[in-house]
């Protein structure tokens, strides 16, 4: 409990910055939904002219924007980026920063095993991604209230921000994995947005080209895409599978890689 | 009984030594002393006491306890000081004071109080403002602040002035009293020599030699330095009895054991303008014996 208190308290600060960031982009952008759903005829005919890959790389092809959910998903798809950068880079620099900042020695100093130190800071991670997405979720329910008529159902959207978290989930887990072996404070940044942009852009080149398309079992951004989601009303069993058991690995892998690894200082 | 055991303890960093088996047997109540120059591996076994690191092979216990298996308990009991000290940033002082202290699940409000005024620490300063001497402090109460019953000390003495430096060995001295084991590491002698009832002697990874630090003392050697009036002096009779003879223009200097009388006596047949007759510092002891 110790070391979780403390852990919830320093990293306070990054956590409300992001989640305040990332709520007031759904919010700004449910708030132009009127001005955008008067005009939605002049944007579908625009639409139609773009060329089909470009419309599947920006994952609106299948969208009318002039619906309230379709417009929410399209925009669903950025808070999915940015939710999943902001919890690679928690994982990733949770346990390395210790180190990076050399207060390792004073932590390990004390009474406690690295499982409860591996634990103790997962906790906190999941607490964070808890609050983040009951916080979104409220947030898109009330700029449905106020900008579209309350068109939308609440199944869908609770399905949606289940994605968000497990989304979440799979980056943290995979950030933790991957903390283990980073060394310097300057490494955190380019391998976090590395790991989330990359499997961003391979879930785009799956959609566009049917020849790459079983990369989308490789991407997380493919298991939770909200297209599907508001279309089917579920998420697909066999990326529930795969994204538990990645996260499952990790997970596991961080226990044993940490408890087996030298202090570098 | 001891406090401290290692068998064999060797480490490896890939191909680079660290140590190879040390044995090692610190008694409690002791003041152990640990020397050796930098990158010896005075850290590496320490490292491997506190279960930073593991070890290739050979094992360690603390109270009788295995240092890796046992390693969470054992904490319980050490007091650990780093040699550089860094801490959160965010706190200050009285804040990482509190913080630590909860992992030991102790009162230790007033022995924090005591200790800063000791050591006349403005504990509402932020760490990241502190100087290095500062922060030092702060590594030394954050480690004493839980009353341990074994505290390691990982060249605890650098970036204090002398005179905190002066409080913190009277400290420590107390705290042996009261009966706290200390395992010390130094690469400077003077202070090993003024604290420890024994050393160890760390080269290369190798442990050299255990001595008490009397035992050193007790070997009779006297250094000798000679100003000579006549460059020219024979001086012969002198280097036959020395030992590590440097000759410089008119000046000799050498190691002598023996008896006094004959140093005396031949010194007697030489003419001299000045003459120095001392017991050598530790560190020329060792510097003579061992390395």
């Amino acid at each position: 409990m110790i070391l979780f208190i403390r852990e919830i308290k320093s990293n306070m600060k990054s956590f409300i910055i992001w989640t305040v960031c990332i709520v007031s982009l759904i919010f700004l952008s449910m708030s132009m939904f009127p001005s955008f759903s008067a005009d939605a005829g002049a944007i579908e005919d625009m639409m139609k002219n773009f060329p089909e890959e470009m419309k599947k790389a920006l994952n609106i092809s299948s969208l009318n924007l002039g619906e309230a959910l379709d417009y929410f998903t399209y925009i669903f798809q950025y808070v999915l980026l940015f939710a999943g950068i902001q919890f690679m880079l928690v994982g990733a620099s949770m346990l390395s920063k210790e180190e990076t900042e050399k207060t390792i020695e004073f932590l390990y100093a004390k009474p406690i095993t690295k499982n409860y130190i591996v634990t103790s800071k997962l906790l906190t991670a999941i607490v964070q991604i808890l609050v983040f997405n009951v916080t979104g979720a409220l947030f898109s329910v009330i700029s449905f209230n106020l900008f579209a008529d309350n068109e939308y159902k609440l199944k869908t959207l609770v399905l949606l921000w289940l994605s968000v978290a497990a989304l979440q989930l799979f980056f943290l887990s995979v950030g933790f994995l991957i903390s283990i072996f980073i060394k310097k404070t300057r490494q955190v940044m380019p391998v976090a947005l590395g790991v989330v942009l990359g499997t961003y852009f391979i879930s785009i080149i799956s959609s566009i080209s049917d020849q790459v398309s079983f990369l989308k079992y490789i991407t997380p951004f493919k298991y939770f895409d909200g297209i599907r989601i508001i279309r089917d009303g579920s998420i697909d069993t066999v990326y529930i599978i795969i994204c538990f058991f990645i996260i499952l690995a990790s997970v596991t892998a961080t226990y044993v890689c940490y408890n087996n690894k030298d202090m570098n200082v | 009984m001891n406090i401290i055991e290692t068998k064999n303890l060797t480490k490896y960093y890939g191909k680079h030594r660290g140590i190879i088996d040390i044995n090692l047997q610190v008694e409690e109540g002791e003041i152990f002393g640990f020397i050796g120059p930098n990158g010896a591996g005075k850290s590496t076994t320490i490292r491997t006491l506190m279960n930073f690191i593991s070890p290739t092979s050979g094992s360690a216990y603390i109270f009788n306890k295995d240092c890796q298996k046992q390693s969470s308990y054992i904490k319980k009991s050490i007091g650990y000081l780093p040699s550089e000290v860094n801490y959160y940033d965010d706190l200050n002082a009285q804040q990482l004071f509190q913080y630590s202290a909860k992992y030991y699940h102790k009162e230790c409000t007033a022995r924090i109080r005591e200790l800063s005024e000791y050591f006349e620490l403005d504990v509402s300063k932020r760490l990241d403002e502190m100087s290095f001497g500062n922060k030092k402090k702060v590594g030394i109460i954050q480690a004493l602040l839980h009353k341990p019953k074994l505290l390691i000390l990982d060249e605890p003495t650098g970036g204090l002035d002398p005179l905190m430096q002066n409080r913190f060995f009277d400290l420590l001295e107390n705290e042996n009293k009261a009966g706290t084991t200390i395992l010390f590491s130094s690469h400077l002698l003077s202070e090993v020599q003024r604290m420890c009832n024994r050393v160890a002697i760390i080269k290369e990874g190798h442990l050299l030699k255990v001595e008490r630090v009397e035992t050193l003392r007790e070997e009779k050697y006297k250094k000798v330095k000679i100003l000579l009036s006549n460059p020219r002096e024979n001086i012969e009779s002198l280097s036959e009895i020395g030992e590590n003879v440097v000759i410089s223009k008119n000046k000799v200097e050498f190691m002598y054991k023996g008896k006094s009388k004959e140093l005396l006596q031949r010194l007697n047949a030489i003419e001299c303008d000045n003459i120095w007759i001392e017991d050598p510092s530790l560190e020329e002891i060792f510097m003579h014996y061992y390395l």
